[in-house]
């Protein structure tokens, strides 16, 4: 009588996992590589971040003064003549102070930064993706990324190359209108700033505003009273004492970045996601939103980290900075 | 028969081994959205109906034995 073979276990359990793994690569190339594929046979170039007078921006009031409405509310932070500092910038346009401060003790104790940020107007307040364009996964190195864009002040932003869906703008170009599951920050034309957390939002009105930048990534930290949020919509993975990077609003014209340093002992350790909103609840901001922070987080100013990435930092997908035409011939 | 006896539901741990992988990876960047789109969504169904299939050829033998 024939012996029935059969195939040992371990062989058994080796195909299986071959098998889970291919189906893996499958989906993971159906998700990732195609959309990747395609970008990069018909690369999209993104709108340069040159400052323009943006249509809807607030006309100067009708008294004779040719400053804007924002250069005129904001009189006391700018200046006629440039000023470039070490931390700080002040032109007739634009004014930025960065601070380095501290936040908690001992060795939870981080270190992070804060740029207080006034514009004359909305179009100083832009955007730039990797080498200038929308391929998947291409980043850029933050510094070469703020030479080519000309930026006097970037962070990292949401990491836009990486994103295979979303409501994405930049530049008051769209790049995607998906439902994303990330609370939104939307940058309107006549500069507010608004979050919105997934779900709440209704596209057709954020389009009928005019926006300039809509942000994807999230959570955003702050109630519509400015106090801290008592949940928030982040992954477990990413809810740790981390590096981050966020974008905070006053009122239209003024902004602020902060970027928090992390992952370094003895230097910094990061901050959670709560934490992260109670530094901008503390500022006195009416908005805040997380960008992309871990080894993303970075803050350069006049061409110079001011942030201590860890572990170098790696390459951006994009960036959010503020810029002036011809600044850096005062510089 | 002897064929869905064999081969599915190796072929359902497979799957079932894919889609936590694929959980997994999601949790750590969400932004890449691979828990969206039709692959992971096909995935799933298929894992779902050879888990039915399995389940009913291993409930059938049950009942004649």
């Amino acid at each position: 009588m024939k012996e029935k073979k059969t195939i040992p276990l371990l062989n058994v359990v080796s195909l299986d996992l071959m098998l889970a793994a291919l189906i893996v690569a499958l989906v993971l190339f159906l998700r990732m590589g195609v959309p990747l594929l395609e970008s990069r046979a018909a690369p999209r170039n993104t709108p340069a971040p040159t400052p323009a007078p943006i249509p809807t921006a607030q006309a100067a009031e009708p008294t004779g003064d040719p400053r804007s409405e924002w250069q005129i509310r904001f009189a006391e932070h700018f200046s006629a003549e440039t000023e470039i500092g070490e931390r700080s910038y002040r032109s007739e346009n634009v004014s930025i102070e960065i601070e380095t401060l501290q936040f908690g003790e001992g060795i939870d104790a981080s270190v992070y930064h804060v740029a207080d940020i006034y514009l004359g107007s909305p179009e100083f307040f832009q955007t730039y993706t990797a080498n200038g364009r929308m391929v998947y996964f291409e980043t850029q190195p933050v510094e070469e990324m703020a030479a080519d864009s000309h930026a006097i002040l970037c962070i990292s932003g949401d990491f836009l190359t990486y994103q295979t869906s979303g409501f994405l703008m930049r530049n008051g170009e769209f790049y995607r209108q998906d439902t994303p599951l990330n609370d939104l920050c939307v940058l309107y034309a006549d500069g507010v700033m608004e979050t919105y957390p997934a779900g709440t939002y209704d596209a057709q009105q954020i389009i009928e505003r005019s926006p300039r930048q809509i942000w994807s990534f999230g959570p955003a930290l702050l109630d519509a009273e400015g106090h801290v949020l008592g949940k928030y919509n982040v992954s477990t993975a990413v809810s740790y004492p981390n590096p981050r990077s966020a974008v905070g609003y006053y009122e239209p014209g003024h902004y602020c970045f902060v970027v928090v340093d992390g992952r370094q002992e003895g230097y910094s350790h990061g901050v959670t996601v709560p934490e992260l909103a109670r530094i901008f609840e503390e500022l006195g901001c009416k908005a805040a939103y997380n960008l992309d922070g871990g080894g993303s987080a970075v803050m350069v100013f006049n061409h110079e980290r001011v942030s201590r990435q860890s572990n170098g930092g790696r390459a951006l997908g994009d960036i959010l900075l503020i810029t002036e035409p011809g600044w850096e011939e005062e510089a | 028969m002897k064929l869905i006896r064999t081969v599915l539901p190796n072929l359902c741990i497979a799957m079932t081994l894919a889609l936590v992988t694929l959980l997994i990876l999601d949790s750590f960047n969400p932004l890449l959205g691979l828990l969206r789109g039709w692959p992971f969504l096909i995935l799933s169904l298929l894992d779902a109906a050879a888990a039915i299939i399995c389940a009913a050829v291993l409930y059938g033998d049950s009942r004649r034995s």
